[in-house]
């Protein structure tokens, strides 16, 4: 736009009081504004350029609000954590350890980082006990606090999982975990001969909740 | 895609989660705004740090209170109360009244013992709600609370007897009455805990999770009320009901004296609780692994490469890349962060574009903080542990013990093509009139301008343009009385000019003079009200909680129609200044020097800071200014709250909406308004300021 249009406009702007900026960042802020114009919303180039790779993807919904569901598509898988960083197309993120909840991003009250080392090889191998399972989250003072949680993990009865157009048979292990004040159960289907995690129920911060995730397999583009 | 079969998929939403939360039923706020009963205070608290806003209206009468929990056991209170027809046997008219109260709990509740608490009810104004309190509360049970107290002044005032102080001193047996409006602002030592004394006390049930119950003794008379007002006082009795709406929101309804009804609101506002803890900022590419970047063969050497492929990173996180340097497998950067106001989220965004970016070989990232191209710290962060850490559960805490701060005295020098650089926008602006009697509340709202051309690190010009499109304030009838030059006093007569007015157009030039010091040099019109010279230096080491600073200006007071002339009045001004945080988000203040009427004094000031960057604070000055001449409210103090854009929006954003609240606004120990201080310049860069934010570094 010529620049002087654009500086007309934009006295235009503030006169509704309104308003904008050579700050690209404020500009977008300004233009969340009800009365300013609405361009669509972008996906994020992260999703983007994860969904032409093919990379594996998940769907996942908050379990207060089923109908909002979202494809997570993973963006890049640690080499020194085995933590995978799965996006959506707003450019939210979760982060999965060989599919449990170990971190959350974008959705305010994140979960910065988990440790389920000693979740894992009792859910993977099918195994009950006892373990501790450690969370980090920002608050409201961006501190990260650190919660550790008792947790009980049990076997419930096997089952299946619908992947794409098959039935996946699997077993579900459920986490009951306690805080000294917080607790969440965590529901996981895992597939016996591999120690996938197909499917779960988790708990994901104050803010997210529970969400449901299920592995996807996404047509071929 | 292949869809979802939604069986026994979203089913789970049936298993409820248990998260436990026993929310303690919060204790009562008072009429007056702090805790207590109806009328009566007790001893307890509200929960520390947050506010309480509070509402009460009876006939005639509307009280209108801010009470913030200082410390865990002090807090203090700003009120505005509107008494109407209060002088209506003399003068004729209304009452606007600003009281201050501060109420401090000397003993926590404990199993067998009550909570104690001493309070000070409007101890530096008129004196209307004059009131010294002792008191007691227990609770008992989840359900019941009891309290009783013992009071002097106003509620001291029904139900007296003689001051049982008196057996120290005769003379606390009377209480000497209000001598005039000379005496405002004050803090009446000469009356507390003088004149009669009473008992007062009462009973709150918690009939479920929402409702409560209240009755109390009152020994508050009503006199005044009674005398002028048309009260009428049957009773000492009063009833009151409180329903909490919401977990933030308690409406409540009750008589006084047996006559009157009266209604309050109360609204508690937490400031570690912003909708959205830590934003909802759209995150940043996770780190890729290292084998992965080896595959696509970039160039160590090809260091213009490196620069483009960061400088294109950082920009889509909004961060500017000044400079760039390689040597040896270090990288070294400087970073300007117009976006993010924890400093350490720019820090954590910009190592991660960092390692996404650069060679395998490169090890270390040195980054240096800038804020208008002046260097403010130097953090260094090793490659491999940002692999590491990126997951770990105490990765935050881990990377900042790993992390190394230092001073950053010396710059690299701009790349090419960075400066010179220019912002500018248009956005609306608000300006309030506080307190005027004849209209409590004025305001303009119109359109605003602001350009900065910065031209080389630290070296800009910036300037303000203001556009009144609606606004009151050019209503105010009330002139100057001040006996001292009229520095500040002459608002109503800025506030006059309609056109658009220059409101701020400075060259500065922020400088490193030297290691842990800080330098600037501004000419220009600084505010609506000055124009001149200034210069400032800072000492501030990157570890310390301590900074010292001095200042001195030349300045001429501006005339009244907001364009470059001048008015007569000239004057120098400066100050000494010293800078404490004292950690768990107290920070102090003390400015020693000459201020704009020509008076030498000292200003105090204390701030609760938290480090979310929501601020609370209050502040004095005292100068060779005496009372008298000073005018209404003695000397001049105040209250300010800021509250940061990124707390209000949940994504960054520097900025803030801020609002200082003085009673009265005189002309002793006035300072004239830099846009860029150095300590607020400065301090995001801080190992503290960075540490209080740290669990910012890896969103």
């Amino acid at each position: 736009m010529h620049a002087l249009s654009r500086f007309l406009l934009c006295t235009l702007c503030a006169v509704t009081l309104a308003g904008c900026s050579s700050d690209p960042d404020l500009q977008k802020k300004l233009s969340s504004l009800p009365l300013m114009r609405k361009s669509a919303p972008q996906v994020a180039p992260g999703f983007a350029a994860a969904q032409k790779a093919q990379a594996p993807a998940f769907i996942t919904a908050p379990e207060d609000r089923p109908d909002v569901v979202a494809v997570f598509r993973r963006q890049a898988l640690s080499d020194t954590s085995g933590v995978g960083t799965w996006i959506a197309g707003d450019g939210s993120q979760i982060m999965l350890d060989h599919g449990i909840v170990v971190g959350t991003r974008g959705f305010g009250g994140d979960i910065l980082a988990a440790d389920v080392s000693d979740v894992l090889p009792l859910v993977q191998t099918l195994r009950a006990g006892v373990v501790t399972h450690l969370i980090t989250q920002i608050d409201g003072d961006d501190h990260a606090i650190t919660r550790a949680f008792k947790c009980e993990i049990s076997r419930e009865e096997p089952g299946s999982v619908q992947i794409g157009t098959q039935a996946v048979a699997t077993q579900t292990m459920v986490e009951d975990c306690r805080s000294s004040d917080t607790s969440f159960v965590n529901y996981y289907w895992v597939v016996p001969a591999t120690g996938e995690i197909v499917q779960s129920s988790q708990w994901a911060g104050p803010l997210l909740k529970r969400v449901s995730i299920r592995k996807i397999v996404p047509a071929k583009q | 895609m292949a869809s979802p079969h939604p069986q026994n998929f979203l089913r789970l939403g049936a298993f409820a989660l248990g998260l436990c939360s026993t929310a303690a039923m919060a204790d009562g706020i008072s009429s007056y705004g702090t805790p207590g009963l109806i009328d009566m205070p007790s001893a307890t608290t509200t929960a520390d740090g947050t506010f309480a806003f509070t509402t009460a209206a009876m006939p005639n009468e509307y009280r209108h209170t801010m009470h913030f929990q200082i410390t865990p056991r002090l807090s203090g209170v700003f009120r505005y109360s509107i008494l109407k027809e209060y002088f209506s046997n003399s003068i004729g008219g209304d009452l606007f009244d600003r009281s201050f109260d501060i109420h401090y709990q000397l003993r926590k509740e404990s199993t067998n013992m009550p909570a104690l608490a001493i309070g000070l009810r409007d101890f530096g104004g008129t004196g209307i709600y004059g009131a010294e309190y002792l008191v007691a509360t227990k609770h008992f049970g989840e359900r019941f609370t009891v309290t009783g107290g013992i009071g002097w002044g106003r509620l001291g005032s029904y139900g007296g007897f003689t001051n049982p102080l008196g057996v120290i001193d005769d003379r606390f047996k009377t209480r000497p009455g209000f001598s005039g409006i000379g005496e405002t602002g004050r803090i009446s030592l000469n009356r507390m805990f003088r004149g009669d004394a009473a008992f007062f006390g009462g009973i709150e049930y918690q009939l479920n999770d929402r409702t409560r119950l209240v009755a109390e003794y009152s020994s508050d008379a009503y006199t005044t009320e009674v005398a002028q007002m048309g009260y009428d006082h049957r009773t000492p009795f009063n009833f009151g009901i409180d329903y909490r709406a919401t977990k933030n929101m308690t409406l409540s309804a009750f008589t006084i004296g047996g006559a009157q009804f009266g209604a309050k609101l109360s609204y508690t506002l937490d400031p570690r609780s912003p909708r959205f803890p830590g934003g909802t900022e759209r995150p940043v590419d996770p780190i890729l692994p290292r084998g992965d970047l080896a595959a696509l063969g970039w160039s160590v050497a090809d260091t213009d490469a490196n620069r483009a492929r960061l400088m294109t990173a950082l920009s889509r996180q909004g961060l500017g890349l000044e400079s760039y340097a390689q040597d040896g497998t270090r990288a070294r950067i400087v970073i300007d962060n117009p976006h993010f106001p924890a400093a350490a989220e720019a820090l954590g965004r910009t190592a991660r574009a960092m390692s996404n970016t650069l060679p395998p070989e490169i090890e270390s990232f040195e980054i240096t903080l800038s804020s208008g191209g002046l260097p403010l710290s130097r953090t260094t962060l090793r490659r491999a542990d940002m692999a590491e850490l990126e997951h770990a559960w105490d990765g935050s805490w881990q990377s900042f013990v790993r992390a190394d701060f230092a001073d950053a005295a010396d710059r690299l020098p701009p790349d090419a093509g960075v400066y010179p650089k220019y912002d500018w926008s248009i956005l609306p602006y608000y300006s309030l009139g506080l307190f005027d009697p004849d209209s409590p509340l004025r305001y303009d709202l119109g359109a605003q301008f602001a350009g900065k051309y910065s031209i080389l690190p630290g070296l800009s010009v910036s300037g303000v343009v203001r556009q009144k499109l609606v606004g009151n304030l050019d209503s105010s009838t009330r002139l100057s009385n001040s006996v001292l030059p009229h520095v500040r006093s002459d608002q109503t007569l800025y506030d006059k000019t309609s056109g658009p007015k220059l409101t701020l157009l400075t060259a500065d030039y922020l400088f490193r003079p030297g290691r842990n010091l800080y330098g600037r040099l501004s000419a220009g019109y600084f505010e609506q009200m000055y124009a001149g010279v200034s210069g400032e230096v800072l000492w501030y080491p990157v570890e310390s909680r301590l900074a010292l600073g001095a200042e001195l200006n030349y300045v001429a007071q501006r005339d009244y129609e907001g364009g470059f002339g001048l008015a007569d009045y000239r004057v120098g001004t400066g100050h000494v200044s010293g800078y404490y945080d004292f950690g768990k988000g107290y920070v102090g203040q003390l400015d020693v020097g000459r201020y704009l009427a020509g008076d030498w004094g000292a200003t105090v000031s204390f701030d609760r800071e938290f480090d979310n960057g929501f601020r609370v604070g209050a502040f004095f000055t005292l100068t060779d200014v005496s009372f008298d001449d000073f005018g209404e409210g003695s000397f001049d103090k105040g209250i300010r709250i800021s509250i940061p854009v990124d707390w209000l929006s949940s994504t960054p954003g520097k900025g803030q909406v801020a609002q200082t609240i003085r009673p009265v606004q005189r002309d002793g120990g006035a300072r004239v308004s830099i846009a860029n201080r150095l300590y607020g310049e400065v301090r995001a860069g801080n190992a503290n300021e960075l540490e209080d934010r740290w669990g910012k570094f890896w969103r």
